[in-house]
């Protein structure tokens, strides 16, 4: 179970090279609408503008083809998601004096599950299309240092490497007799030992493999770096992002002049 | 003067090298002078300085790792100890040993212009070199792929593309054919070999596996410590020098000199005109008979159409069909990937049939949890730093008797740690040993509680040839003589022609393609191939002399009785 969530989280920020609309922009516009997803999502409240912002971000999750990932890890992170909810709802309840209101529960919660998959729908986007090496380039043109990001490319590639090491050593250590499902909750803790030791031991000699290996093609050789296909803010990026700029603006800002207007007629 | 230095590519004098909090060095007094343009193999035992040597090439030894280096390093005509790693980087390009591990990016292309980044090439010039280091090395169908999708075999070249694109005077390679199934190997050394025919460049290949490799070196040099033999290859051999260091020779070589033939080949091709005389069989009537296993008795081990299915949707397993019997010894070979560790994981229910059953000694292993059925089954996986947790030695082997609850406990862990010759080192921490040591340590935490069934996933991975031997000792005296049945996963090929195997096993793409005796199975070249491996080199000999209807030796030892027979 706790694996097929790993397997799941893992698929959906998962890389797949396609050539595309939405592989051609500029790592700088992706990260920009992500960052106005977010914040945008953050604003409104009720669902109805949630569905529109949700509804918007639809097109690019077809072309790119990533829509199938969301779900999967929608259906991964079920658990947590509801969860969430039950801690909201207790949390809610405390606040509010002991008392529930069914009617303010159905605007929030549904509200709460539509902000989830939209911020999930924008991070799926920003990973599943772009390779981490545009986004660090990205990144690196807004002037921050490339040997302070490539640790999280690092992590990016060895996370899935590690949980396979990790699965082995767990094989390896159940065929000498280690149960891990029985026991109480400090014997089961104490268990981990015979996981995590090795664990930690082979993610060591891969670092230091890795480090050798980076080191002896000159990383860190200079503070700047150059980058063998340069990114280019082109005039799609401008229009792509003018449109969502423009769209999130009306949504969050002027959502209740647009109702007002709409109801006097 | 300056003449002189140009003249090499590495300058060795005097260098000893002790690493931090190390009383013992890693190497001595070394001495080594590369001539530019030479295709050098550095072999020698585990643990006995290699890896040490090519870190001092690149510069990591010092200016990385610290601790103490004596003596003159110059690389190039720079001065390692003197200069920074700024000035070694892009001079000397280094292949490391596992694939996965030295690859940072996720694109190939991506992996390849790394280098050229870090030294800030224009975007143009990088491009230019990328294209030619795919094409160089003809893998320019790679160039889009992701890294972490690539096999084994392809992994290693594109290390070694995203080293060339630096253009490097001098490479370096650590032991590259280590994981590589056979087929991929024998890939790698040819394109290796190509490129530095056609290019201006210094190899510099450490390696134990020297069958393939050997006849690719101008020198080989024997580095235990310090250097203890050089020379050209031919004349080691001829010498015996490698076999009285533990190094491996290839067979037919070996062969050779026994049978006392005048210029001992290096290479099959090489062996061809003087064997043809020796072994004159073009019509005859069989001379062998393949041996049948003990299949009367009931197996032990039943697999029914076994299907296995990944979650992600991977076909591990396509309808294997299996008997093995009480007493067999069996290996299991096929390329990386072929489900031969997915195969061995059902044994002891670590993985259930998707489809299918498998029944170990009457037990089906889907009714039984692996603790039950780890009594009569123990596996030994491959990597043994993915079992030591404990502070010694001795308690790494008494987990397990815990776990299993054998009785007087205490008593058989000193018994198994004398038999495998490991007791004297019981209060040491399992990190602390050799990598020999370790392996025992593996198989003797599992032997201790005395499973019947005994398997072993790649068990000869990174042993050179002197630890190959003890191995096979173990599995002889240990576990066949006393009656267990023992299961070996594997893609050495050399290895398998001298162990007393009952049955091979031949796995391609989640199906069982071939199975039998293995005078048999290394006699089938083609289903080899197609599992990506190759024959060991008697029969190898055997075949290309078309004998092989007539007489199918294994090994050395069977090769000369057959000539002395006649």
């Amino acid at each position: 179970m706790r694996l097929a969530v790993i397997e799941s989280i893992r698929d959906a920020f998962s890389y797949e090279r396609k050539s595309n609309f939405v592989y051609v922009l500029d790592p700088r516009t992706k990260i920009l609408y992500v960052a106005c997803i977010m914040v945008s999502i953050f604003l409104i409240n009720d669902w109805v503008r949630l569905i529109l912002v949700l509804l918007a971000q639809l097109p690019l999750a077809i072309m790119g083809r990533y829509s199938r990932k969301v779900l999967n890890l929608l259906r991964g992170l079920s658990i947590f998601i509801i969860f969430l909810i039950c801690f909201n709802i207790v949390v809610t309840y405390i606040f509010e004096g002991f008392r529930l209101e069914l009617s303010s529960l159905i605007n929030t919660i549904p509200a709460m599950i539509i902000r989830v998959i939209a911020a999930l729908m924008a991070l799926s986007f920003l990973i599943s299309t772009t390779s981490p090496w545009e986004l660090l380039q990205g990144l690196s043109k807004l002037h921050i240092n490339y040997t302070y990001l490539y640790p999280f490319i690092i992590a990016y590639r060895f996370i899935p490497i590690m949980f396979n090491e990790m699965k082995s050593i767990y094989d390896a250590q159940r065929s000498r007799g280690l149960e891990l499902e029985k026991g109480s909750v400090i014997q089961k803790a104490r268990k981990l030992i015979p996981i995590i030791i090795p664990t930690i031991v082979c993610a060591l000699l891969r670092a230091r493999d890795l480090a050798e290996a980076m080191e002896a093609r000159g990383f860190g050789y200079s503070k700047r770096r150059t980058f063998y296909r340069p990114i280019r803010f082109k005039l799609m990026d401008l229009a792509f992002i003018i449109i969502y700029i423009v769209f999130l603006v009306i949504v969050v800002g002027f959502w209740d002049k647009i109702m007002y207007l709409s109801s006097v007629e | 003067m300056t003449n002189n230095s140009s003249e090499y590519a590495v300058i060795l004098e005097g260098v000893t090298y002790y690493y931090p909090d190390s009383k013992e060095p890693a190497i001595e007094n070394v001495n080594l002078k590369v001539k530019r343009g030479e295709f050098i193999i550095i072999a020698g035992p585990s643990g006995g300085g290699k890896s040490t040597l090519c870190r001092i090439l690149l510069g990591l030894i010092p200016h990385y790792y610290g601790g103490r280096l004596y003596g003159k390093v110059v690389v190039e005509g720079v001065d390692v100890v003197r200069s920074s790693m700024r000035e070694l980087v892009g001079k000397v390009g280094m292949v490391f040993q596992i694939p996965e591990n030295q690859m940072v990016n996720l694109l190939v292309e991506e992996e390849i212009a790394f280098g050229p980044e870090n030294l800030l090439l224009t975007p143009d010039e990088i491009n230019k070199r990328t294209s030619w280091a795919l094409n160089t090395l003809r893998i320019n169908h790679l160039r889009q792929r992701l890294t972490y999708t690539l096999s084994g075999g392809e992994a290693q070249k594109v290390a070694l593309a995203s080293v060339l694109a630096l253009k490097p005077q001098i490479l370096v390679l650590d032991e590259p054919l280590a994981n590589l199934d056979p087929l991929s190997a024998r890939g790698f050394l040819e394109i290796l070999y190509s490129f530095w025919r056609e290019n201006n460049v210094t190899v510099i290949l450490v390696e134990h596996r020297l069958a393939d490799a050997i006849k690719y070196a101008q020198r080989l040099i024997v580095l235990d410590k310090s250097i203890i033999a050089e020379g050209r290859p031919r004349k080691l051999v001829e010498e015996g020098v490698l076999e009285k260091h533990g190094i491996e020779i290839p067979s037919i070589s070996k062969a050779s000199k026994l049978l006392g033939i005048n210029k001992v080949p290096l290479t099959i091709s090489e062996a061809l005109p003087a064997y043809s005389k020796l072994i004159k069989y073009d019509n005859c009537n069989p001379h062998f008979n393949i041996e049948r296993g003990n299949d009367k008795s009931d197996p032990i081990i039943i697999v029914e159409d076994l299907w296995y299915t990944y979650p992600s949707g991977e076909h591990a397993l396509r309808g294997v069909n299996l008997r093995i019997h009480k007493g067999e010894f069996i290996a299991i070979v096929g390329a990386n990937g072929a489900g031969k560790t997915t195969l061995i994981k059902h044994f002891n229910g670590l993985l259930k049939p998707t489809r299918g059953r498998v029944i170990v000694f009457g037990m089906d292993t889907r009714k039984h949890s692996i603790a039950e059925l780890s009594r009569y089954i123990g596996i030994v996986f491959q990597n043994p730093l993915h079992q030591f947790f404990e502070e010694t030695v001795e308690k790494e082997v008494m987990f397990t008797v815990k776990n299993m609850k054998v009785k007087n406990g205490e008593e058989k862990v000193k018994e198994i740690l004398k038999e495998l010759k490991i007791y004297h080192l019981r209060y040491k921490s399992p990190h602390e040993i050799s990598a020999g040591e370790q392996r025992r340590l593996a198989i003797a935490s599992i032997l201790v509680y005395e499973p019947e069934v005994i398997v072993l996933d790649e068990p000869t991975a990174g042993l050179d040839y002197r630890l190959k031997h003890e191995l096979l000792d173990i599995i002889i005296n240990k576990m066949l003589r006393k009656g267990k049945t023992v299961i070996m996963v594997s893609h050495d090929m050399e290895f398998l022609a001298n162990a007393p195997i009952d049955r091979i096993i031949v796995m391609e793409k989640g199906r069982v393609i071939l199975s039998g005796h293995p005078r048999e199975v290394l006699y089938r070249v083609d289903e080899l191939n197609l599992a990506k491996l190759t024959q060991p080199q008697i029969p190898e000999l055997i075949t290309l002399l078309r004998a092989d209807k007539c007489l199918r030796p294994l090994n050395i030892n069977e090769l000369l009785d057959i000539l002395a027979s006649r």
